[in-house]
């Protein structure tokens, strides 16, 4: 039990959640899923403001984009028919591989991109996938979660709210692979890479995205390695160095889990069959 | 604070600490049939709801977040004397031991069947795969899964 809480608030209006959360400031957490704060139990939180009420749940479509409420969650998503169209129903499968259905059921995006965990499946893969943000600080603006990531998150979302997630409708020219490596199936990983390619007619990559997490610091682009993948098509040969080039180049080190020498060789493992598993599709 | 919402097909309004996990309240007001420890993590699924006919580890959920909603515990889908065919078929295959985590396993089972009246022993591992069961092991549970299937198959078109 959170002991200290003193009230739970449901706002009508965006306006109002924020204005609440402004008010109470640091004493106040606002509630996804609301699976973080009951696990850790913060004792500074005293008021939770509770977006029930303001129709977050929900995944969209338009001609550009995919558009996920932040209070949908992972199990939504792995069940939608429009994220099930992305890369052949690809990321559908990813999605249904993170932790276990009933907890699936739990997870919100909007509190997985809020909490921003280094070993957070959600953020590898939407940073994979190029995502945005949809933030309310009073208007709506749109900022990527790159962006995002470097901001001092806590601190900004004491005066802002995530109200949605974007994914871009990627056409059949993107491939998308990601693995997460873990000790038991429904485990957080101890490493996790993203890869998002995209493919001119000659099969010759022209775009690339390539995202290791949970180092265990939380999730990156390895610009290196997407800079050397442009260009080229997926022989035998560039996929071993690109692997190398991962290796050589990631930042990672020792937790309790793992020791940061595993984390590097997994790195190059994960590369070679997520570039392998892509040059299958293709 | 108040939280008025359906349990078991029925309103009801309890007193709640605004702080407090759903498994805490229910087990406050008596609701014993739902188990666990209040891990937090919902590590075992045992202590699982139905909340909108959808299974989660009610020791996640905070309470406030149940206003207005549907709670389903394991009593609210059938009892000794007309018991729900997965509850039937449970004891009937002998995938009950000591019990723990049956009530939290048939309510996944059941949101599974309600989504998918004929999931694939696959689908049935795959919606077990988020509850612990220590003594009778899963195979039993599997074949006492896709009995029901038969039994409310029967159960329809009788």
């Amino acid at each position: 039990m959170l002991k200290n809480v003193k009230e739970y608030l449901y706002p009508e209006s965006l306006t109002e959640a924020l204005d609440l959360l402004k008010k109470k400031g640091k004493s106040a957490r606002v509630v996804g899923g609301g699976l973080d704060i009951i696990w850790r139990s913060p004792k500074s939180v005293e008021y939770l403001i509770d977006l029930e009420n303001l129709g977050l749940s929900y995944i969209e479509e338009d001609e550009e984009k995919i558009k996920i409420g932040a209070k949908t969650t992972i199990g939504e998503a792995q069940k939608s028919l429009v994220v099930g169209k992305l890369f052949k129903g690809k990321l559908t499968k990813v999605f249904s591989e993170i932790a276990t259905p009933i907890i699936r059921n739990v997870i919100s995006f909007g509190g997985s991109v809020a909490r921003n965990y280094p070993w957070s499946d959600i953020t590898a893969i939407l940073l994979s996938l190029d995502a945005s943000l949809v933030i309310f600080t009073g208007e709506e603006k749109e900022m990527t979660l790159s962006e995002f990531m470097r901001v001092e998150i806590r601190e900004f979302l004491d005066e802002a709210i995530i109200k949605e997630v974007r994914i871009k409708k990627f056409d059949p020219s993107y491939h998308f692979s990601y693995i997460r490596f873990t000790r038991t199936a429904a485990d957080i990983p101890l490493l996790d890479e993203g890869i998002l390619l995209k493919f001119d007619k000659e099969k010759k990559v022209e775009d690339a995205i390539v995202v290791v997490g949970a180092r265990p610091f939380g999730p990156i682009r390895m610009e290196d390695v997407e800079d050397f993948l442009l260009g080229k098509t997926l022989t035998d040969e560039v996929i071993g160095k690109a692997k190398e080039l991962v290796m050589d180049t990631v930042k990672v080190a020792d937790d309790m889990r793992i020791s940061g020498d595993y984390r590097r060789e997994l790195t190059g493992v994960l590369t070679k069959r997520n570039l392998m598993s892509i040059r299958e599709e293709i | 604070m108040k939280i008025k919402f359906k349990l078991n097909g029925e309103y009801v309004e309890f007193d709640a600490y605004p702080g407090e996990s759903l498994f805490e309240l229910l087990r406050r007001n008596g609701h014993t049939e739902v188990k666990g420890n209040n891990c937090k993590t919902g590590e075992c699924g045992a202590c699982t709801v139905l909340l909108d006919g959808v299974p989660v580890p009610s020791c996640t959920i905070l309470a406030g977040r149940v206003k207005d909603r549907s709670v389903i515990t394991i009593k609210g889908i059938g009892n000794v004397e007309k018991p729900h065919p997965l509850q039937k078929s449970f004891v009937e295959e002998g995938a009950v031991q000591c019990g723990y985590c049956i009530p939290g396993i048939i309510l996944s089972m059941k949101a599974l069947l309600d989504e998918n009246p004929n999931p694939t022993r696959e689908d049935i591992k795959k919606a077990l795969s988020g509850h612990l069961c220590r003594c009778t092991g899963y195979i039993q549970q599997i074949e006492a899964v896709e009995k029901a299937i038969k039994l409310l198959k029967e159960e329809k078109n009788a």
